[in-house]
């Protein structure tokens, strides 16, 4: 069982950084952030299997490989930016990690724009 | 009958596929924005048989396209007459390259046809309303027989909005 993996490396990390956070601070943000990583590569095959079902769903319902790219864009982009924020916000820096969660969201807009041009357009053309 | 049959298995395959990305989505306060995309890509899903119907109406995924490259190379404006013009053409170049790519790996995935070439014939000028509109398209065949001509036919002409009678199927 992977999870119970995961969950005992988390609970393990988080009774080294209990300790560490009070005499050095700086090594437990690494920590958090290296553990961070792990347990984000570990889930990276099972998250590679559902995207390729995904794929194979998109492909049968005719959604146009544009849209299904931009959405995966969009999730990938949430995942990134939230990774980034959070470990900011451990690290007590408030103001970084709104920064970072500011980029997300424009980013976010940026790649959903095309499909709300394309949509007006769309509408624009039914009306008499 | 069967129109209605496709459009109503297109969008709930779409829905599910809807819900299971808005699982993936991790509770941050990104969820609302990433949400709202995925409303709009229903909404383009649903809309697009109803252009179908209509004459001069535009292709969604082609106005997406072009918004979307013109979006990324913002130097656009900035260029000349003549360039413009060479980028308009390349974009529509592109967009049909793309949908034969499509169209291939569909029949590929489907139903197992390999090396089909796809010659399309859409409305190209970019700066038409309908752009990216099909009005023919012919598929070449090469050593396969054992599929169903008419089948396939369906399946292009439901998810291109191109009449049945515009495809043509040339066994070589």
């Amino acid at each position: 069982m992977e999870i119970f993996q995961i969950v005992v490396l988390g609970i393990v990390v988080l009774i080294i950084l209990t300790v560490l956070r009070e005499t050095n601070p700086e090594i437990a943000v690494i920590l958090s952030l290296v553990t961070g990583i792990i347990i984000f590569v570990s889930i990276l095959p099972k998250l590679s299997s559902v995207v390729e079902v995904l794929n194979s769903l998109a492909r049968k319902s005719g959604l146009d490989t544009i849209y299904f790219v931009t959405t995966l864009k969009i999730i990938g982009i949430a995942y990134i930016t939230e990774f980034g924020s959070q470990l900011c916000q451990d690290a007590n820096e408030k103001n970084l990690a709104s920064k970072i969660e500011i980029a997300g969201k424009v980013m976010i807009i940026f790649l959903s724009i095309p499909i709300i041009i394309g949509l007006v357009e769309a509408i624009l053309s039914i009306m008499p | 009958m069967e129109f209605f049959k496709n459009w109503v298995v297109q969008v709930v395959n779409i829905a599910i596929l809807a819900v299971i990305l808005e699982m993936l989505i991790p509770s941050s306060s990104l969820k609302k924005y990433a949400k709202v995309a995925i409303g709009l890509v229903i909404m383009a899903v649903i809309l697009n048989p109803i252009l179908g119907f209509l004459k001069t109406a535009p292709s969604i995924e082609a106005q997406v396209f072009k918004s979307d490259y013109l979006l990324k190379n913002s130097a656009f404006e900035g260029l000349s007459e003549k360039a413009k013009e060479q980028t308009k053409i390349l974009i529509a170049k592109e967009y049909k390259n793309r949908l034969s790519q499509q169209i291939r790996e569909k029949l590929e995935s489907l139903y197992n046809l390999k090396g089909v070439e796809v010659e399309i014939f859409m409305v190209e000028d970019l700066d038409k309303k309908e752009f990216g509109k099909i009005n023919s398209l012919i598929l070449h065949v090469k050593g396969e027989r054992n599929f169903n001509k008419e089948e396939v036919k369906k399946l292009i002409s439901a998810f291109y909005n191109v009449p049945l009678k515009n495809i043509t199927i040339k066994e070589e």
